[in-house]
């Protein structure tokens, strides 16, 4: 049993969070109505708007003001840490040919994937030539396997595909034998 | 001793920049308020260009920055390959908004905006027609055969259809002939190409305005500052102006300057709205074909 005290400290949490979000989503939607509005407008209405962070990061990017650029991108990653800011930060260190920076935040990146994690996979693959050491830099999670899998499939890679199927292949998950199948009988159609 | 020390460290430093910060084979990025696909994969608020790379626009236009300066944008439901000096457009409509070094291409047709400040919208209409719309500077549009088809002027546009090809030497245009140093000259009144016209009896129509029906002569060369040669078959006065022409094969329509194309607001890389923050000049053969 809760004391009084403890319930109202919880109330107020509960209300700050609840204002906070309500916040976060009002300047959110302003910003995304009202394109005049500028970044630097939303973020006076909140300072958290990382997509506003990541606006500015992209401006700066194309003005050519780098350093300014990093420090925004960097900014959005702070005040939000999910998967855009990290895949905008990966991208933008792969644009500046940038390994030592790309690598930490494509691994970010990768683990706050929601969804689709092949556009990221493609630029690994781009900066490192060894398919085990990008599935390792990345994390090597089973879903980001099986999607590297399929990616070197559509490359034609098959050699490299089998590489990484040898990683996934060791987790013996029975619900990847139908895909692990699927390459080795590509595999031997091609030889 | 100290001083070779230094030099040692100094080098060191120079060739760890130079390791931690290769080459990138980007060329340049795309942005855009929301989810597009890139080479077939979904992807949010923004990502990196390779060469060759497949933008799909939804219901948000995309704008697109190369490094080599290029600006454009892609409209909504749209689709085109990206390449560091053009851009093949499969579906919907672009807009350029500073082009460096760069030409479209769609329909078998090429389009080179004039050098920088030219601007404007090049579009599909249906699975046919490229409308070319400029807003600043020109454009112009040379055939699947490298021959010059229009000369698009700021504020006008022009919709291109390709003839088949066995009509690919085709050619109607109107203007008024004129004659310099023994050689007929007419300028098209629709796509401003000027071409030399080669024929009997022209003198008779020299200083009128006439249509012109012929072929495209491939062999001849033009002496004078003419694209190409038209070997006339029919010639004829005509009174009022014309808005059709077929040229190189090409048929283009003069259209009026629609709303949209009248240049608003701030252009290129910001599109309208933020990314979203939660995971929930011109030589006359154009440079595509002559390589």
């Amino acid at each position: 049993m809760r004391s009084v005290f403890e319930r109202t400290v919880l109330v107020l949490l509960f209300g700050f969070a609840f204002c906070l979000t309500i916040q976060l989503a009002v300047a959110e939607a302003r910003l995304r109505s009202s394109p005049e509005l500028t970044p630097h407008a939303a973020l006076r209405l909140n300072p958290r708007l990382s997509s506003a962070w990541i606006q500015l990061g992209l401006d700066a990017e194309a003005e050519g003001n780098l350093a300014e650029a990093e420090i925004e991108l960097l900014r959005a990653a702070r005040v939000d840490r999910q998967y855009v800011p990290a895949w905008t930060l990966a991208n933008f260190y792969f644009r500046r040919g940038d390994a030592a920076n790309f690598w930490p935040w494509a691994r970010k990146a990768a683990a706050r994937t929601f969804d689709d994690y092949r556009p990221l996979l493609r630029l690994a693959d781009v900066l490192e030539s060894s398919p085990r050491e990008v599935a390792t830099r990345l994390g090597g999670d089973p879903p980001l396997l099986r999607a590297y899998i399929d990616v070197l499939i559509g490359a034609g890679r098959l050699d490299a595909a089998q590489e990484i199927a040898s990683l996934l292949a060791a987790r013996h998950d029975s619900s990847d034998q139908a895909r692990l199948a699927d390459l080795a009988d590509r595999v031997s159609r091609a030889h | 001793m100290k001083i070779s020390k230094v030099l040692i460290v100094i080098v060191a430093l120079l060739f760890t920049d130079t390791v931690g910060n290769a080459a990138t084979p980007a060329i340049g990025r795309v942005v855009s308020g929301d989810a597009f696909r890139l080479n077939g994969d979904t992807v949010i608020s923004n990502g990196t260009l390779l060469d060759g790379a497949l933008i799909e626009t939804a219901r948000t236009a995309s704008s697109v920055q190369l490094s080599s300066g290029t600006r454009l944008s892609l409209s909504p439901a749209s689709r085109a390959k990206v390449y560091g000096d053009r851009m093949i457009l499969e579906k919907g409509e672009t807009r350029i908004d500073y082009a460096v070094e760069f030409h479209l291409e769609a329909l078998g047709l090429t389009v080179r905006a004039g050098a920088g400040s030219s601007s404007g919208r090049i579009g599909m209409e249906g699975t046919t027609r490229l409308r070319v719309s400029v807003l600043t500077g020109n454009f112009r549009v040379w055939n699947a055969r490298g021959v010059l088809v229009a000369n698009v002027a700021p504020g006008s546009a022009v919709a291109f259809e390709p003839q088949p090809t066995a009509a690919a030497a085709a050619t109607k245009i109107t203007g008024t002939l004129t004659e310099q140093r023994g050689h007929f000259m007419l300028t098209d009144r629709v796509t401003r190409v000027t071409v030399e016209v080669t024929g009997q009896r022209l003198a008779a129509y020299v200083g009128q305005v006439v249509g012109v029906t012929g072929a495209l002569d491939v062999a001849a060369k033009s002496v004078a500052n003419a694209s190409q040669v038209i070997a006339a078959n029919q010639v004829q006065p005509v009174d009022n102006g014309a808005t059709g022409a077929v040229v190189g094969g090409v048929s283009a329509i003069e259209s009026r300057a629609q709303p949209e194309d009248v240049p608003s607001g701030p252009p290129p890389d910001r599109p309208k709205g933020p990314p979203p923050g939660r995971p929930k000049g011109p030589p006359e053969t154009p440079p595509g074909l002559s390589r």
